[in-house]
């Protein structure tokens, strides 16, 4: 799969602040990557030097085969919401995107194709300051899609929104994936990526730590299975058959919890019925995206 | 560059501006124009700055201005704010990110917006002549000022070359303006810092220290609406006012393109 987006050793300093060190990353043509990290990992600024708007210190990127030293080749094809939703507050919201329909030479018509897609039609003579959190995120995204873009880069585009418009934004988001368009999402909900993302690239103190399928981190980590016999004495055995396969466990409640791949869960099944244990629990627990990042950034889980 | 004017006068119409600033405009350029007229016989002066204006100086072919050129001052300290606010706004609303993802050819974009809010002072001069001269030709018979020269082909002149350097003086102020809002990020520092510098510090400077006034940007701007009526030529006053736009201009500009956006 070709790169839409390719950061090659993308670095800012402010100061003796290094805000990004050193990126280098790929983003995928026609897929969603999530771009993963905690407040003040370098998300922004990165996204802030891919637009154009700030400088990088040292290295470079490229987007649609075009140098980020040269914005003007390539944002005509780019859409970009930038650290939550900015507009007039007073003007109303179809005012706010014909501002932007003008200057980027895009039809009306297109603002109002784009007010019926997020769902604002009705509220769209309102001004923009009477808008809901939720709205305003959504004429963000609005404004995002004017130029119909090639590549979709949107910063925190779910924050503030409640868990009905987070859904509306996911389904958004892939049937914009579906139709074609490369999309780069960066967000500190990891839940969030973890349902929509196909890629990640994951940063922390401007540095990144991961790039690849969602899949492929989640993969490096095993599952846990939470074993529970009928009598409190099964513990120990089944303690004991999960050390005997070479695998860890912890006494968690009246649980244990043995770190192993989902295909040792028929296997201690059968070794713990031989023993005349009978399981009244075996539960597989896949690791989550959270505690795939906590993992990697060495942070608490 | 059509694109960025087009889409610059989208915000400038916005009623609260638009209607706002005009209809501000008309109502101080008639109420001074009026004053000009109404005052005539008070021993208080009809004038700025308590100047006795006479009927014989009105009745002179460019008394149909007087009231006009008088609200000059007023009419550049509007097109501050309003020039300083709607670059300083760009900042603080963060929608300047915006603008440039969307117009990423930034002298382009400052070009733009600044030939928009050229084009908007213009209708505020416009604006407030109208007032002003329409007030001038109703209160001249009130007040028993002789109209016979304001017909004149000398008055036709005037009101051109009238217009000119009121709107002149109003294109520097903006400029001013427009400079301190990019260099200052925020609406309400670049106003106040610039009109406390122009109104009250320019003022202090130029009454206490003699020969000062020729140096302040200031008095200069104010001089080229007036384009008379002090030791200071007209030419001196356009060449100063000229090199302090092209330093704050310039230092602006530069600031502009180069800076990164980081709000």
């Amino acid at each position: 799969m070709s790169a839409v987006i390719s950061a090659e050793n993308l670095t800012k300093k402010y100061g003796d602040l290094v805000a990004v060190d050193h990126a280098s990353f790929d983003i995928p043509a026609g897929a969603i990557t999530g771009f993963v990290g905690p407040n003040g990992a370098g998300k922004t600024t990165t996204i802030r030097m891919l637009l154009g708007l700030v400088r990088p210190s040292t290295g470079t990127a490229r987007i649609l085969e075009h140098s980020i030293a040269e914005p003007e080749s390539y944002l005509p094809y780019v859409g970009a919401m930038i650290e939550g939703p900015a507009f007039y507050p007073a003007l109303s919201g179809r005012e706010n995107l014909r501002v932007l329909a003008r200057l980027g030479d895009f039809p009306y018509t297109r603002v109002e194709e784009l007010l019926q897609l997020v769902g604002l039609a009705d509220r769209a003579t309102s001004k923009f300051k009477t808008y809901s959190l939720g709205m305003k995120q959504r004429l963000g995204i609005a404004a995002a899609l004017l130029p119909n873009p090639k590549v979709l880069i949107l910063d925190e585009p779910v924050n503030g929104l409640d868990p009905a418009g987070i859904h509306e934004v996911r389904n958004l988001l892939r049937s914009l994936a579906d139709s074609g368009i490369s999309i780069f999402v960066s967000s500190h909900i990891l839940s969030e990526l973890e349902v929509i993302a196909d890629y990640l690239v994951v940063v922390d103190h401007g540095k990144v730590l991961f790039q690849g399928a969602t899949k492929e981190l989640l993969a490096a980590h095993k599952p846990r299975l939470a074993v529970k016999g009928s009598a409190p004495a099964d513990i120990t055995i089944l303690q004991e058959l999960a050390q005997k396969a070479g695998y860890s466990s912890d006494l968690i409640n009246d649980q244990l919890v043995i770190v192993a791949p989902e295909s040792f869960a028929g296997e201690l099944n059968k070794s713990a019925f031989d023993r005349g244990i009978v399981l009244t629990q075996l539960q597989i627990t896949r690791p989550t995206l959270e505690e795939s990042f906590f993992e990697i950034t060495g942070g608490e889980g | 560059m059509i694109r960025v004017f087009r889409s610059e006068w989208r915000k400038l119409r916005r009623p609260t501006l638009f209607a706002g600033t005009l209809g501000i405009v008309l109502a101080l350029s008639v109420l001074i124009t009026s004053l000009l007229f109404l005052l005539l016989d008070s021993d208080g002066g009809n004038g700025p700055r308590g100047r006795v204006i006479t009927r014989e100086t009105l009745a002179l072919p460019e008394g149909l201005y007087l009231g006009f050129t008088n609200f000059a001052g007023l009419l550049g300290t509007i097109a501050l704010s309003v020039f300083a606010a709607q670059t300083a706004l760009e900042y603080t609303n963060g929608t300047l990110r915006n603008l440039l993802v969307r117009q990423p050819k930034r002298l382009l974009l400052l070009a733009g917006k600044y030939v928009a809010m050229c084009s908007f002072a213009l209708l505020t001069v416009l604006v407030s002549a109208v007032g002003s001269i329409g007030i001038s030709l109703i209160l001249a018979p009130v007040k028993d000022v002789s109209t016979e020269a304001w017909f004149s082909s000398e008055s036709f002149a005037l009101l051109y070359s009238n217009l000119g350097n009121v709107y002149l003086s109003a294109i520097a102020y903006g400029t001013v303006g427009m400079a301190v809002g990019i260099l200052l990020r925020s609406p309400i520092s670049s106003i106040a810092i610039s009109l406390a510098w122009i109104l009250i510090l320019e003022g202090i400077l130029s009454f206490t220290v003699d020969g000062l006034d020729k140096w302040l940007p200031g008095q200069l701007m104010n001089l080229i609406a007036e384009s008379s009526g002090s030791d200071i030529s007209y030419t001196y006053a356009l060449v100063g006012t000229a090199i302090y736009l092209l330093l704050f201009g310039g230092i602006a500009t530069v600031l502009f393109a180069k800076r990164d956006v980081s709000n």
